[in-house]
């Protein structure tokens, strides 16, 4: 016990002792401290005073279940090895091959699996991990250390082309609500349909979060920028560190359609929403008829429009004169609006995700 | 799952300087809650904040070799540093790359002291203990920082220094202003009526 008779009332308010008699009070610790009392008559002021400070300092501390604690430490644990580099081949090389391997000394819990990479731009050099036995119900990941696209099949069924230099890494199943996958590199996804579980790419600084969808994520380590284009469906991107995993509403995010692509600059943070460099048509506008004969301009810039699901703004006022006849097949979007251009002697700039078209009119 | 592990703080640093994740992810498990209610005070975005949590030992890690060897009272303090520091940084990092305008206020210190209502018993020292409870959520923040750092963690001087990226000397300032405001108010209370009530129980 420390000596109580040259205490401050400063230093009665922070004794842990004396706190706990306050707060927690027993019959010996009452005992002692009127004993005390008893001895040092003129300290009874100055602990009463103490007494009621202890009491008016409460504070309610949030509930922390061992459950969020597990799990965050696995994730942290798992973050581990994301920040270190990829493990070299356990055998020679010289063939061409994807290696698969499961993420060693790792407790993960079943089904639902992630992980998020360092955002530290430190390069970590460390000694290479030994080699474990795998554990059952192991993350599963893909290294595409060839020159060719490699595909291969989540266990949802849908379908990833991973590009040359690139990991995935996923569980060897899916989790009752969502599907969480993690990429370093390039891929592009074909997801199965599944409202009931969403699918989400997760890379270095975006999820991408789509319900059953076509699209591309670019996320090099050595690249500067992030890049998410879409090819069908809608996806949404969203900044990583704000994405709730658990609640399957995110807010913030930025909404893509096909065509369209957000890239993330992670040296300045800027965002560009633009549109993808080669659009294609989307796979259900395939009917379409691009074969006009004298018809309107105004049809077949709205046929185009409908055909790439981008939308071209233009002044369909003046251009209601205006007449031609061409036919836009199997040319990529922009040589099909260089060529109309020049039809009507006008031009055309891309602004953000639509088209905008000028042209003076036609006499 | 309790595995009887009784390693203090000192020895986990060194395992897990040493190599060992283990360590790092006991280090976290003990200290969790302490990191959880302190971040709390910072940032309502609880999942942020548990991202916070992890950044700071990730980044022990990746320094894990630079970083100094500490003993056993150092760490809860060490670790409090760091993730004040993340939790600051990340958030201004975080308005940069979202698809949000950037606010300017970063997060500062929040608490709401509030009474041990069923621990007292007479209705005179109710109504004092109310009086200070107000002084004390009126304090400046920084008072209120200290207080709870020394309070609930049982920190001294010198770490609360470290952790609030202040003095010595400012810490001790801090109390003192806090202390006397109490004892200024305690004096002006009619206080040892409540006193002789209380204390014959």
């Amino acid at each position: 016990m420390p000596d109580f008779t040259t205490y401050t009332l400063e230093e009665f308010v922070f004794d842990p002792t004396f706190q706990d008699w306050v707060k927690h009070p027993t019959r010996e610790t009452d005992a002692y401290w009127q004993h005390w009392l008893d001895q040092h008559p003129e300290k009874r002021t100055e602990v009463e005073q103490a007494r009621q400070i202890v009491l008016g300092i409460r504070v309610e501390q949030p509930t922390v279940s061992d459950e969020q604690i597990r799990r965050d430490v696995q994730r942290m644990l798992t973050r581990l090895q994301a920040s270190e580099p990829v493990v070299r081949p356990l055998w020679a090389g010289g063939r061409s091959f994807v290696r698969w391997v499961a993420a060693a000394s790792v407790l993960v819990a079943a089904g639902l699996i992630w992980w998020r990479l360092g955002t530290s731009t430190e390069s970590v050099i460390s000694r290479q991990q030994n080699s474990v036995t795998l554990p059952d119900d192991a993350t599963q990941q893909a290294v595409n250390q060839t020159k060719q696209p490699l595909s291969l099949r989540l266990p949802d069924g849908s379908q990833v082309t991973l590009s040359p230099g690139s990991t995935l890494t996923y569980p060897a199943t899916f989790g009752d609500t969502s599907r969480e996958v993690s990429l370093i590199g390039e891929a592009f996804f074909n997801v199965v349909r599944n409202p009931a579980k969403p699918f989400a790419v997760y890379t270095d600084a975006i999820v991408t979060r789509v319900l059953g969808t076509s699209f591309l994520v670019r996320a090099y380590r050595q690249d500067r920028q992030v890049s998410v284009s879409v090819r069908t469906g809608k996806v949404s991107v969203y900044n990583v560190r704000t994405f709730q995993a658990e609640s399957k509403v995110a807010a913030n995010g930025v909404i893509l359609t096909p065509n369209q692509q957000v890239t993330l600059r992670q040296t300045d943070g800027s965002i560009a929403r633009s549109l993808v460099e080669k659009p294609l048509p989307l796979p259900t506008e395939t009917n379409n008829a691009l074969d006009f004969e004298n018809r309107p301009v105004s049809e077949v810039i709205d046929a185009l429009a409908k055909t790439y699901g981008i939308p071209i703004v233009y002044n369909k006022e003046r251009l209601s004169q205006c007449r031609v006849t061409v036919t836009l097949e199997n040319d990529p979007l922009y040589t099909q609006l260089d060529l109309l251009s020049k039809l009507i002697d006008g031009r055309y700039k891309v602004v953000d995700v639509t088209i905008h078209l000028y042209a003076d009119g036609c006499q | 799952m309790s595995s009887g592990n009784s390693v203090d703080d000192a020895g986990l640093w060194q395992a897990f300087q040493g190599g060992s994740s283990e360590s790092l992810g006991q280090l976290m498990t003990r200290h969790y809650d302490a990191l959880y209610y302190y971040g709390t005070k910072f940032s309502r975005d609880t999942d942020f904040l548990r991202d916070c949590i992890q950044d700071v030992f990730v980044e022990l890690w990746q320094r894990r070799r630079t970083i100094s060897s500490l003993v056993t009272a150092q760490v809860k303090p060490y670790l409090m540093t760091m993730l004040r520091r993340l939790v600051h940084q990340e958030y201004k990092r975080q308005q940069q790359f979202s698809f949000q305008e950037p606010t300017d206020s970063l997060p500062d210190f929040e608490i709401e002291f509030s009474v041990e209502d069923k621990l007292i018993d007479a209705e005179k020292t109710q109504h004092n203990i109310i009086r200070i409870n107000q002084l004390l959520n009126q304090l400046p923040r920084r008072c209120k920082e200290a207080i709870y750092l020394r309070f609930y963690e049982n920190l001294d001087r010198p770490m609360i220094a470290h952790i609030m990226g202040i003095s010595e000397q400012s810490v001790s300032n801090l109390f003192q202003e806090a202390f006397r405001l109490l004892r200024q108010h305690m004096k002006a209370e009619i206080f040892w009526l409540g006193l002789l009530l209380t204390l014959f129980h």
